[in-house]
C-alpha cells in the first residue's frame, strides 16, 4: 500500500463514516423513528467534528500546495529543506483516531482489556503516516 | 406449567416480535449477527469457489450494511431494537469500512 492509497483509504473512511452516521440520523428524523442514533450524542459530535476536520484538511492542502509551488530546490540538492509540505497528512491519523476510538468504545465498551488493541492499532497508523512522510521527504518513491 | 409464555399472535407480526424481544432481549443482536454471518461467510465461500480467492473486507462491508439496513428498519417500531444495539451496528459498519478502504494493495482497486 503506497502513500496515495494510504491517504485515499483514510479519506474514504472519513467520508464513509460521515455518510453512514448522517444517513442513520436523518432516516430517524424523516420517519419520526422512536429509536434514533441522535440519542447518542457521540455519533452526532463525531460527524460534525469530521466535517470540520475535512474542511481544515482542504485549507491545509491548499496552503501547503501554494508553498510548494512557490518553493525552489537549490542546485545539487535533491530534497526539500523542510517537510512542511507533507505535514497535511498528519491531520488524517487524527481523524482516523476519532473514528476508531468511537468504534471501539461502542463495540468493546470502555474495558481496558481491549483498550490496548486500539492503542496498538492507532499507533501503527500514525507510524505508517510518519514513515510515508519521511520516505517522500528524503526523496524516496511516494508510490 | 409451560416453559415460556407464548406471545399474543393475534395483534400483528410487530407486536409478536416486540413481545418476543421483551422476553428474550438478545434476539435482536443475534438476529443481526446471523444476517451478517450469512452475507459474510456465504459471500466469501461463493467467491472463493468461483474465482479462487475471497475478498474478506468487501464481504464484511456488505454484511455490515445488510445488518444496518435491517437495523434501521427496526428503529421504526419501539421495542424492536435498542439504541445501544444500533450504535454497535453503526460502529461495526464504520470499522468494516475502515478495514475495506485500507486493505487495498498496490494496483488494486
Amino acid at each position: 500500500m503506497g502513500e496515495i492509497k494510504f491517504i485515499a483509504g483514510i479519506l474514504l473512511t472519513i467520508v464513509f463514516t460521515i455518510a453512514i452516521i448522517s444517513y442513520v440520523i436523518n432516516f430517524a428524523n424523516d420517519n419520526n423513528a422512536p429509536v434514533s442514533l441522535a440519542s447518542d450524542p457521540e455519533f452526532s459530535s463525531l460527524s460534525s467534528d469530521l466535517k470540520g476536520d475535512v474542511q481544515t484538511f482542504r485549507e491545509q492542502t491548499n496552503s501547503s500546495s501554494q508553498a510548494f509551488s512557490e518553493s525552489s530546490i537549490e542546485a545539487g540538492s535533491d530534497t526539500l529543506q523542510s517537510p512542511g509540505v507533507f505535514l497535511t497528512i498528519i491531520s488524517l491519523p487524527k481523524m482516523i483516531y476519532s473514528i476508531l476510538s468511537l468504534g471501539f468504545s461502542q463495540v468493546f465498551g470502555n474495558d481496558v482489556a481491549f483498550g490496548v488493541v486500539f492503542t496498538a492499532l492507532a499507533t501503527f497508523i500514525s507510524i505508517v503516516a510518519i514513515l510515508y512522510i519521511w520516505k517522500t521527504w528524503k526523496g524516496g518513491n511516494p508510490d | 406449567m409451560p416453559l415460556y409464555t407464548p406471545p399474543n399472535l393475534t395483534s400483528g407480526l410487530d407486536d409478536t416480535l416486540v413481545e418476543t424481544i421483551s422476553t428474550v432481549p438478545s434476539f435482536t443482536p443475534l438476529f443481526l449477527l446471523f444476517v451478517f454471518g450469512v452475507v459474510f461467510l456465504g459471500g466469501m465461500v461463493a467467491q472463493k469457489r468461483r474465482i479462487g480467492f475471497s475478498d474478506a473486507p468487501m464481504w464484511a462491508v456488505l454484511g455490515s450494511i445488510s445488518s444496518l439496513t435491517i437495523a434501521i428498519i427496526m428503529t421504526l417500531r419501539e421495542g424492536l431494537i435498542q439504541v445501544e444495539v444500533l450504535g454497535v451496528v453503526v460502529a461495526f459498519t464504520i470499522l468494516s469500512g475502515f478495514w475495506f478502504f485500507t486493505s487495498r494493495g498496490r494496483g488494486e482497486t
